[in-house]
């Protein structure tokens, strides 16, 4: 009803741009050097796509037919050459201390609102690492994105970075593990921000955020859940290497809350769906996977693992309120390890993490003090990952995530108790 | 001469059991009346518990955000809330008829005085609820905050900002119930001023070569660590 609701009033305004089949929105204002080389790439992608398409390029500004400022493509361009039109739309601003390449729910409603308003068959979302777009992102990947949505036989993109052993671990360690586990789905940068939705899930996602703006206005977008709680159809397209900007200035305490949170919030929403998933099956892939059999670097895991025994020493207390006496066991037993043969078992860190989550539900301790008290644990985890996969070669990690992901699947049964009875737990 | 005296005994006797009788009704008033509240203070308590959870009052006030508000104390929910709210209110409702109903028997201004001061007496109790709920959720940031920051003395630090709290609500309930009002504000400017003296002494001369050790650690963890490991 409330997905209807939102159709209908998104319907309302509409920009006259003409027929439009893709809608392509950049959620960051784009400096003009910066937009000549994306708007040309896009084109690029366009006459490389399987079918061709009316496109409408979606940018950030206050008046709604403002052509861009600085942009200056050559004008010696073939007549076979695909025309692109734009559109503007409001951009929400950016909270200070928030990750910036974070997507913004608003930002989502508004995009998902203005392809519905031009009845576009796709939308093609193209993050806030303004970075990325300028320097990984080809034509060809480019439509590795697009096409499968565009052509109707998905209903979302999700993007795949090729990453370092020890790149994007918050991810690694709990995001991709959890959401596989909870929702079946084997994608593995659930939170990508280069991403393609099919029509069928606009008015998902105009709806989804309208309920959840009342309270949460940044509240992030996790398409992938609310894709695979309504059962649509997810793939996934090769991207290549991402290495986000920096984010100096964020405390990890904080950017865990910022990540994980808000999937602990989806969790509580879908728990009806969720609890009834069993196992996980593939999300296909798009494009080859570029092969690195190079080593990864070395970790000096020594201030990790101090971190993990000052939080035992200290944190015990606050411990005890999330998580069972045996795993405090556990976590007792590992201080007592040295840092090169620090190892913590991935049933541990599985069920530490279920824990956490239904500690957020339960609301046991306040929630910022909650990710606050996750820090050294995963900083644990980190240090352990660390050890096992220290100049073992990049291969080598996704076959340890991969079984970190199998592990999670295996003790969702842990959860599902957990989360049922409580109380049977905590005597 | 005996004669005398057996007959003072015998009228303070009289007089002793003649205010005691005197009493007597008024006391059984007031332990009637708190009997009386309590039950239906269970009963209301329980009424509105029903209630609430048939309007599934938890989830809306989840919804709505309020629940942080209850992020502050215990673990409690918002209905658990409400119903001790009521509860407590009835007591004290019947507390005030007992008193009434104790000092009709005695005929003097105990009443009022006594509920002039009552009024003082929450105010003093909700004042140090406050400050106790304050004071646990500094602690728990401070100390988590200091563990995160890899600070060794987090520990202390977190039950300093809990004591100073703790300390400083003391006096302002003292001082509110009018309780040695001049030792206190005196008291408290003394330890509160010789508190910040000796942590600003401790940090800028003992604590020293810590803080300067704190900070070189995290200048090398920096320059070593976070190059390769990227959490997000």
């Amino acid at each position: 009803m409330a997905e209807l609701e939102a159709l209908q009033e998104s319907k309302q305004e509409s920009p006259e741009v003409g027929p439009t089949d893709l809608l392509m929105a950049i959620p960051a204002p784009l400096r003009s050097n910066l937009l000549t080389p994306a708007v040309q790439k896009i084109l690029q992608a366009m006459k490389l796509l399987s079918s061709p398409c009316q496109v409408v390029l979606a940018l950030p500004g206050e008046h709604p037919q403002d052509e861009p400022a600085g942009l200056a493509l050559s004008g010696d361009e073939p007549a076979s050459q695909p025309s692109v039109r734009y559109v503007n739309y409001p951009l929400q601003a950016t909270v200070p201390g928030i990750i910036p390449w974070l997507p913004n729910a608003a930002t989502y409603r508004e995009v998902a609102r203005l392809a519905t308003t031009l009845q576009a068959r796709a939308c093609t979302l193209l993050g806030t690492d303004t970075g990325f777009i300028r320097d990984s992102l080809t034509p060809e990947k480019l439509t590795l994105l697009v096409d499968p949505a565009i052509g109707g036989s998905f209903d979302l993109v999700m993007p795949l970075y090729a990453s370092q052993a020890f790149d994007d671990l918050v991810n690694k360690s709990i995001l991709y593990p959890l959401t596989r586990s909870l929702y079946g789905h084997r994608v593995q940068n659930p939170l990508g921000t280069e991403v393609q939705i099919s029509s069928k899930m606009f008015p998902v996602i105009a709806a989804n955020v309208v309920r959840d703006s009342s309270q949460q206005q940044g509240r992030l977008p996790w398409l992938a859940t609310l894709a695979a709680s309504r059962n649509l159809k997810i793939c996934q397209a090769q991207l290549g290497a991402r290495r986000p900007s920096s984010a100096d200035g964020i405390e990890l305490s904080d950017a865990l809350a910022q990540l994980t949170g808000p999937l602990f919030l989806d969790m509580e929403d879908n728990a009806a769906f969720w609890q009834r998933i069993r196992g996980s099956h593939d999300a296909p892939i798009f494009g080859t996977a570029s092969t690195s059999t190079e080593a990864t670097d070395t970790v000096d895991v020594r201030h990790m693992v101090e971190a993990f025994l000052l939080g035992e020493r200290n944190l015990r207390d606050f411990w005890a309120l999330i998580l069972p006496p045996v795993t405090l066991l556990e976590l007792k037993k590992l201080s007592r390890l040295s840092p090169d043969e620090f190892h913590m078992p991935d049933t541990l860190w599985a069920r530490i993490v279920y824990d956490f989550a239904l500690a957020h539900r339960l609301r046991n301790i306040h929630r910022t003090h909650l990710f606050g008290a996750l820090t050294p644990l995963y900083l644990g985890w980190v240090a352990s990952y660390a050890v096992e996969i220290n100049q073992s070669g990049i291969a080598a990690a996704q076959q340890r995530i991969e079984q970190l992901a199998r592990t999670y699947e295996s003790e969702k049964p842990y959860l599902l108790s957990r989360w049922r009875w409580p109380d049977r737990f905590h005597p | 001469m005996w004669e005398q005296v057996h007959q003072a005994l015998l009228e303070s006797l009289h007089r002793a059991v003649f205010k005691v009788a005197t009493l007597l009704p008024g006391v059984l008033a007031l332990i009637v009346a708190l009997v009386v509240s309590i039950f239906i203070g269970w009963l209301l308590a329980a009424l509105l518990r029903r209630i609430l959870l048939a309007v599934h009052f938890d989830a809306r006030v989840q919804q709505s955000g309020l629940a942080n508000i209850s992020d502050w104390s215990s673990a409690k929910t918002p209905t658990f809330l409400a119903t001790r709210i009521v509860f407590w209110l009835t007591v004290i409702a019947g507390l005030f008829v007992g008193i009434a109903a104790f000092d009709a028997s005695l005929s003097s201004g105990l009443s009022a005085y006594v509920v002039a001061y009552i009024s003082r007496i929450v105010a003093a109790v909700v004042l140090l609820t406050i400050g106790a709920i304050i004071a646990r959720f500094l602690s728990r940031s401070v100390l988590i905050n200091g563990v995160n920051m890899n600070l060794e003395h987090a520990r202390l630090l977190s039950l300093g900002a809990k004591w100073l709290v703790l300390v400083f609500t003391v006096a302002m309930v003292l001082d509110h119930l009018g309780i040695a009002r001049s030792i206190v504000d005196l008291g408290f400017g003394i330890l509160f001023g010789g508190i910040v003296l000796a942590l600003a002494l401790a940090v800028g001369l003992g604590s020293r070569d810590l803080v300067s050790r704190s900070l070189e650690r995290d200048r090398h963890k920096t320059s070593t660590e976070e190059d390769v490991v990227r959490h997000f």
